[in-house]
């Protein structure tokens, strides 16, 4: 069996239909039982007091919202390359959700400023890159719609997503290219030593895994119904015909 | 039973912050759920439009 097989609509169709149940309730208990921890039971910060909680919205979202644009970067590419509908359509039904992350992220973020940096917003790069992140966003959706022809418009919009990019790694790494700016290094890291503490770190770790099931799910329900529309414009055509 | 949870999830005191904590929980909850009831929206319409294609061109 190989993973290809899934960029038939049938096959893909009936995968999605049955794990989505899944995926969808693992996320929501994940979401949840990780808020309540982190929100509950976890202390304030030494520096940061009661708004280290938002650190339990703030950074999953963002997260979700910068690998959004890399899972679509890749679905983009395998459409170039393969010329596969389904990862073309499954680029399409990320970017409603990377959008939704990408606001969580922005307003979120200025809440948290506000109070420790003494403002809103900042043109500090790592928070200026994303909000670039979030036009480009908008700028692919926007470009879906304007194309009539779907394989032209999952063309162009293929081509937006690679130059995209640029700005989700730098979302990802301004602070470390810079080094300057307002906003602090990532909260999570490969090197422990790097990180936030345990006690933020664990509850922090199971939002995040549900966002990223979330955000699984929410994919593979706008495939679906991407991939039901186009049939049915397909069945229209063929009709008028 | 009910007290027990009562005093495991008491409110944790936010102070000044209560604003911006309470509204980030907001924000967020908010943007999932319109998120969530779009998708779902979405999808039910995609698949009522095209089971009626579907059966209309089986009718024929």
């Amino acid at each position: 069996m190989s993973f290809w097989e899934y960029a038939n609509p049938v096959k893909f169709l009936k995968l999605s239909g049955t794990v989505l149940p899944y995926f969808s309730v693992f996320a929501a208990l994940m979401i949840i039982s990780g808020l309540c921890w982190g929100f509950f039971f976890t202390p304030d910060d030494y520096k940061q007091g009661a708004t280290v909680k938002i650190l339990y919205v703030h950074v999953p979202a963002a997260f979700v919202a910068i690998n959004a644009w890399f899972m679509m970067l890749i679905a983009s590419i395998i459409w170039l390359v393969r010329r596969h509908h389904v990862s073309a359509l499954a680029a399409k039904a990320a970017a409603p959700i990377g959008v939704a992350m990408t606001i969580i992220g922005l307003v979120t973020g200025a809440l948290w400023g506000q109070p420790m940096w003494g403002t809103w917003w900042e043109w500090d790069p790592k928070l200026t890159s994303f909000l670039i992140l979030f036009l480009f966003y908008i700028g692919y959706i926007a470009l879906w719609s304007a194309v009539e022809d779907p394989d032209s418009a999952a063309d162009l919009t293929s081509i937006l997503c690679i130059v995209g990019s640029v700005f989700a790694v730098l979302s990802r790494y301004a602070t470390v290219f810079w080094n300057q700016g307002l906003h602090q290094d990532a909260s999570l890291s490969v090197d422990k030593e790097e990180h936030v503490a345990d006690v933020f770190y664990y509850p922090l770790l199971v939002v995040m895994a549900g966002f990223v099931l979330l955000f699984i799910a929410l994919v593979l329900l706008n495939t679906r119904s991407e991939i039901m529309t186009r049939r049915a414009s397909a069945l229209l055509a063929r009709r008028k015909v | 039973m009910h007290c027990l949870l009562a005093e495991r999830f008491n409110m944790p005191d936010l102070g000044n912050y209560a604003f911006h904590v309470l509204s980030s929980y907001g924000v967020t909850t908010l943007v999932i759920i319109i998120v969530i009831i779009f998708s779902y929206i979405k999808y039910t319409r995609a698949k009522k439009s095209l089971e009626k294609i579907e059966a209309n061109l089986n009718g024929k």
